[in-house]
């Protein structure tokens, strides 16, 4: 009688130890070594304005007192001397620019001609206009058309003329909501 | 006497008994031995330190990371090396955080092995970028981002994470 209930629990001892056997041979393998590296991801997102004067200096040659030109018009202006240019930074970019301005005088006898270009992106430039400083005075100078989205406007002077000298006080864009 | 002869003779016997040459014996044991599976890896990203897409208008559309070739292979915008200590092959994937609800990481990709190659779109949850990498070798990412029109002007930042898991 003592042995048969041995013989249960030997019984009951064997089938709990192949159930735990079967279950750890059940386990899936042991999980596979990862690794996880961040890399943190920056952006900065400019803001459309429907109009803005010059922010700041993008590029330029031949031009001194380069932050004259920036802001809104105040009678003092960047000297642009021989085929000078400058390419100036808007606050933000202007949707669907509809008017550029710019405001310049001349000093010397002979008037500087100039060009106008645009920009979304400061690389790739369309042609605006062109005009010629006649004035001693600050003058503005508009030109009206369907210019896109600007960021940048570039001044050029087209003519060397050595006893000339272009000031160029500000510049302008507007947008068509403006 | 016949004690010590009997007793001579034991000795002899015994004596006898242990001169016979041993005969060889032999036993295996087992030895085993687990080498744990190593991944080692060093992330490394192109320019300034973290990935920086700069200063973009909205509505634009897979704007590269600043430091990294636009028109060659020469330099990714981030390198996964899977460095020599590892033994095992890995699969690389990639995930992001948005970079503000109005610029979601589905905006941004990446490109594996070359610039100008087909871009897979992120998402929060693991993208694969390359399977069974070998153990000292390169995984190479150019990455862009899209930004969508109406996105909040402002800084942004998001989480790139990568993971990097032994090839099943």
């Amino acid at each position: 009688m003592k042995n048969k209930k041995q013989g249960k629990y030997l019984i009951l001892i064997i089938s709990m130890l192949l159930v735990c056997a079967l279950l750890i041979a059940g386990q899936p393998a042991v999980p596979v070594s990862a690794e996880e590296g961040d890399v943190e991801a920056e952006v900065t997102v400019s803001v459309p304005v429907k109009e803005s004067y010059g922010a700041s200096i993008a590029d330029s040659s031949r031009v001194v007192l380069l932050r004259r030109a920036l802001e809104e018009p105040d009678g003092q202006g960047a000297l642009m001397l021989g085929r000078g240019w400058v390419s100036i930074e808007l606050d933000g970019v202007v949707k669907d620019c509809q008017v550029i301005s710019v405001w310049l005088a001349k000093r010397g006898w002979r008037s500087p001609r100039f060009s106008v270009y645009a920009s979304s992106d400061g690389n790739n430039w369309t042609y605006i206009g062109d005009g010629e400083g006649k004035s001693k005075n600050y003058e503005r100078y508009d030109f009206s058309g369907a210019f896109g989205d600007v960021k940048y406007i570039r001044i050029e002077r087209n003519l060397l003329w050595s006893w000339s000298i272009m000031l160029l006080d500000a510049v302008y864009a507007k947008g068509g909501g403006a | 006497m016949k004690k010590i002869l009997i007793s001579l003779a034991m000795v002899l016997v015994l004596a006898g008994t242990m001169a016979v040459p041993a005969m060889a014996v032999e036993e295996g044991v087992t030895a085993s031995v687990t080498v744990s599976e190593v991944i080692d890896i060093t992330i490394s990203d192109a320019g300034d330190n973290g990935i920086q897409f700069g200063e973009l208008d909205p509505d634009t559309a897979d704007n590269p990371d600043e430091a990294q070739s636009t028109a060659d292979d020469t330099i990714p915008a981030v390198t996964v090396a899977i460095n020599p200590a590892t033994n095992v092959n890995c699969n690389v994937s990639l995930k992001g955080t948005d970079f503000h609800t109005s610029i979601p990481i589905t905006g941004a990709s990446f490109a594996e092995g070359a610039h100008d190659v087909a871009k897979t779109y992120m998402t929060t949850s693991y993208q694969s970028v390359a399977t069974s990498v070998a153990p000292n070798t390169d995984v190479e990412l150019w990455l862009f981002l899209s930004i969508p029109s109406g996105a909040a002007g402002g800084a942004h930042s998001s989480t790139y994470t990568y993971q990097i898991v032994k090839t099943p």
